[in-house]
């Protein structure tokens, strides 16, 4: 389990983590999301023991990380553009981490070799953006780690890729309890992936919740009336976060269950009305305008 | 709590680090090889060529024995200085590749990614590449020195000193020079600061010390400070120096210092500072105050030589301003890429210009009385003097030992007397010339960094106080505002036997320095001061006489103890005069590079000579003169010796 109580870190004046606050439970896959600089790479580089906080702990199964190779064999990171050297293959570079890991496994070392479809002996600097993510992959997943760290992993992989790499984390999340942690914008791959998401933004965590609970805590309604009622406040009584209005129709974001809020709009009597769950890039954009981050306010 | 100790041993870590940056750097390693390998046997086969030219000159088939194997074996030995050096040079560059390889990992964001993630404690990270970089540098160049040394032992010509030194310098060198770039790394954010930093302070210290000592030497008249010419102090941030020897327990200190600091540092270090200006703020302030200062010197010394501004204090202030702040913003620019906390970090700069103008100040209107004082002869217990030209100690200790020499010499009321008036003439000659000491900063800066032979000439004066405190003056007759000493009240003392007994050369020079002896004696003509000085006999070692080393030091002996028995012997009295000359072993003249050159170009730079001359009274001398076939029985040279006969004589 990774602990995190009250971690701020800071860039001279920027404060980049403010007072965070997070539980990461053994065995779940969490996505972090967040505007530009809200601190997800920095709170990975924390986590990966790269960056240490000015303030605060981070405890991963109660052991203090910063520094701690005993705590960080058991972690493994691939940050949004991993190092390779000019001479690195993925040959010469497993044997750096094979001496250094201690749960490193020639196994699935092999197995990785076979499933990407890489050539281990080829220069990794040569190789293509997606290339290159599947060569830290294949790297990260020998080391066999309790804790993987991954900043924008998706970026440059292909559909098939991105699915496989889906495929075996969630495998591994099953039979051995890995603990993933992922950073990424890509919120329709992060949808499928992550039991939890953790919304970020300037520093500190806005949101955090179990996506299952997350994506029935929302609901879109699209409702059109024949004339629509002359009432003061058409959608008073109702946690509508935003509407958007054309004509006779109106798109309105929700947060609540339908049982909560379907009998008040039936009660306008619209000659249609559908509710359906939001995607996950929905509920960013619309929890982030809340926090005052939308495309209005920047413009 | 907190587990500091991995899964996988420190040791083992180690090893991985080690074999990770091998297998990184073995592309330069490999070039260094083949380099090294193409440069050694190319010398060799010049000089193997060339010497085996020279040996089969005179070579033919009716005198097959003629081989001249000694040109051969000439010829091995400038492979063995040549192929060396070579190797070292080859080693210099290729250790800069290393050492800025190895510790790129803390400027680059993406390296601090990778590295910071990895299950090793940075501490230990940083000390595996630490060793791995003292291995890379040293150890391949080890291999072909030895390679070189086993080729020459080969041909049958053993070391020589010239290369036997070269494996203690490259090792302090490496290690000093790899210990100090690697702190300095760990100071900066990039790469490029880590150089500029580390050439900076190499090449600023060693000016900014000149330029201390210079001006210590311009203003406090008489302070033996040209002693400490090969004292650490001069290049205490200079480990460059490292690589041309001396000083062994200081770098080896300095190497410790450098690694420990480091370790400690690197757990502390900010990862995100990769890329940035600098990690800690101490190399950029070295940096920029010690380049401030030098060019503030430069100017303010130019300045108050010229008088600007009319008071030469304030010339200099003027030009010290003029030099410094410039220089600091200039260096701030260049190490932040801009103006960016420029005045932030300008305190030091302020700090530095009120110092120098305090120090600059008592210095110039001599405060505390230092160069005026010379101590009442009652308040005297004991006094010497020496003359530096005629002294074989000067090198061997500096100045302040020696002063602490001379000082029990003279216990009469008499001779301390003419020394307190000697001491006070020369005062009195400083007063009444019309001195400028910032015409002097930079004749002492440049002449002492290049070596004592500039000091040559010039007296040190000491005292025993009745409180036991010793103070020494030491004058030189050398500088822009040279002045001659009269020395008519010390002469006394100065031609003394005991003077002559304690600080001569012939009489205190170690066997193993004289390399050679020359023997002449007076004409027939009868006057007697006019010798052979043109064909003496000449005894020195060479390879058709081996025992001459011997030879030498049995007359030596002979001559010092009639010496003792008879003392000295006028040259109207003499009837064979000798001339030594010696090398100085453990001299500390010429440490520097230029002046370790000058002493190399120049003869009378590396050795020097005496003379002595010997009456029928030293019958010991001319006995073992006798012996060893320098003289006959009527005391003329031998003309039957191998000396004598000597062809190239």
């Amino acid at each position: 389990m990774i602990e995190i109580r009250g971690l701020t870190k800071r860039f001279e004046k920027v404060v980049a983590v403010n007072r965070l606050d997070l539980t990461v439970r053994e065995g779940t896959v969490t996505g972090l999301v967040g505007s530009n600089g809200s601190g997800k790479s920095t709170l990975l580089r924390m986590l990966a023991g790269v960056f240490r906080g000015e303030e605060g702990t981070i405890l991963l199964d109660g052991r203090e990380l910063f520094d701690n190779p005993a705590a960080k064999g058991e972690c493994f990171f691939i940050p949004d553009f991993p190092f390779f050297y000019n001479n690195s293959t993925i040959e010469n570079t497993a044997v750096l981490y094979r001496e250094l890991y201690p749960h490193w496994s020639d196994e699935a070392y092999m197995r990785y070799c076979s499933v990407f479809p890489i050539n281990t002996k080829d220069r990794i600097i040569n190789m293509s953006k997606g290339m290159q993510r599947q060569a830290a992959l294949i790297l990260a997943l020998s080391t066999c780690p309790r804790y993987l760290f991954l900043d924008e992993i998706f970026d440059g992989l292909d559909p098939v890729v991105r699915h496989l790499l889906k495929r075996i984390l969630i495998e591994h999340v099953a039979e051995h309890q890995m603990t993933v942690i992922i950073a990424s914008h890509n919120l329709r791959e992060l949808e499928d992936l992550c039991d939890r998401i953790c919304l970020m933004h300037r520093g500190s965590v806005l949101m955090e919740r179990d996506i299952d609970s997350l994506r029935h805590e929302f609901r879109k309604v699209q409702i059109a009336f024949k004339q629509v009622p002359n009432v003061p406040n058409l959608f008073e009584g109702i946690n509508a976060i935003s509407v958007w209005r054309n004509g006779n129709v109106f798109n309105v974001t929700i947060r609540g269950t339908e049982e909560e809020f379907m009998p008040r709009l039936n009660a306008l009597q619209p000659a249609y009305i559908s509710a359906m769950p939001l995607t996950l890039e929905e509920i960013f954009i619309s929890e982030m305008g809340a926090a005052g981050y939308d495309t209005n306010s920047i413009l | 709590m907190t587990q500091t100790v991995s899964s996988k041993g420190r040791f083992r870590q180690c090893l991985t680090t080690f074999k990770w940056e091998l297998y990184n750097c073995s592309g330069a390693l490999l070039i260094f090889a083949i380099l090294a390998a193409v440069f050694t046997t190319v010398i060799l086969t010049i000089c193997l060529v060339a010497g085996f030219t020279e040996a089969t000159d005179s070579w033919s088939t009716a005198n097959p024995s003629s081989i001249d194997f000694d040109a051969i074996k000439g010829a091995v030995k400038i492979f063995q200085i040549v192929a060396s050096y070579a190797v070292f040079a080859l080693n210099a560059v290729f250790t800069i590749i290393y050492t800025i390889r190895i510790y790129s990992y803390l400027h680059n964001k993406r390296k601090a990614d990778m590295y910071g993630a990895l299950p090793i404690s940075r501490r230990t990270f940083y000390a595996a590449k630490t060793v791995s970089a003292y291995i890379f540098s040293i150890i391949p160049t080890m291999f072909f020195l030895s390679l070189i040394a086993l080729i020459s032992i080969c041909f049958g010509q053993p070391l020589v000193n010239e290369v036997t030194g070269i494996y203690l310098n490259l090792l302090l060198g490496s290690i000093a020079c790899i210990s100090f770039y690697g702190l300095l790394a760990v100071c900066c954010g990039t790469t490029v600061n880590s150089v500029i930093s580390f050439i900076a302070i190499n090449f600023a210290y060693v000016v900014a010390a000149l330029f201390i000592k210079g001006t210590a030497t311009s203003f406090l008249r008489g302070l033996p400070l040209i002693i400490y010419e090969n004292s650490f102090i001069m290049k205490a941030l200079n480990p460059l120096s490292a690589y041309g020897g001396g000083n062994i327990i200081y770098w080896i200190i300095f190497t410790a210092a450098c690694l420990a600091l480091g370790i400690y540092l690197v757990k502390k270090r900010r990862a995100e500072c990769a890329q940035t200006s600098f990690a800690y703020w101490l190399p950029a302030y070295m940096v920029k105050v010690l380049v401030a200062f030098d060019f503030g010197m430069f100017l303010g010394s130019i300045f108050g030589a010229l008088g600007v501004l009319f008071i030469p204090f304030a010339g200099f202030m003027f030009g010290f301003v003029l030099g410094s702040v410039p220089a600091y913003v200039i260096t701030h620019m260049i190490l932040y890429r801009g103006v960016n906390k420029l005045v932030k970090t300008a305190i030091p700069l302020g700090g530095l210009v009120v110092v120098v103008a305090g120090v600059m100040f008592v210095l110039s209107f001599d405060l505390f009385g230092y160069n005026r004082f010379v101590p009442d002869a009652e308040s005297v217990k004991s006094a010497g003097v020496i003359d530096l030209e005629d002294c074989y100690f000067k090198g061997k200790l500096n100045a302040v030992e020696l002063g602490n020499l001379a000082a029990d010499d003279c216990t009469d009321a008499k001779n301390i007397g003419n020394i307190t008036d000697f001491h006070r003439s020369i005062i009195n000659n400083f007063e009444t010339a019309d001195y400028n000491p910032y015409a002097d900063i930079w004749y002492n800066m440049i002449m002492s960094g290049v070596g004592s032979t500039f000091y040559d000439s010039g007296y040190i004066v000491s005292y025993k106080l009745s409180s036991g405190f010793v103070s020494t003056r030491c004058y030189y007759e050398t500088g822009v505002n040279y002045y001659d000493i009269n020395t008519v009240a010390v002469d006394g003392i100065l031609g003394s036997t005991e003077y002559y007994l304690r600080y001569s050369s012939i009489m205190n020079a170690r066997y193993d320095e004289i390399i050679s002896l020359g023997v002449s004696v007076p004409k027939d003509d009868g006057d007697r001061y006019d010798y052979l000085i043109n064909s003496p006999i000449y005894i020195e070692e060479d390879n058709n006489n081996p025992t001459a080393k011997a030879d030498i030091e049995k007359v030596m002996t002979a001559f010092r103890k009639d010496f003792a028995e008879h003392g000295e012997v006028k040259p109207n009295d003499a009837v064979v005069r000798i001339d030594i000359r010696y090398v100085k072993k453990d001299n500390a003249g010429g440490n520097s590079f230029l002046g370790a050159m000058i002493a190399a170009m120049s003869y009378s730079a590396s050795s020097s000579g005496d003379r002595g001359y010997i009456s029928e009274d030293y019958t010991r001398t001319l006995k073992a003169m006798r012996e060893i076939g320098a003289l006959d029985d009527d005391n003329n040279l031998e003309i039957q010796s191998w000396y004598y006969q000597n062809p190239y004589r």
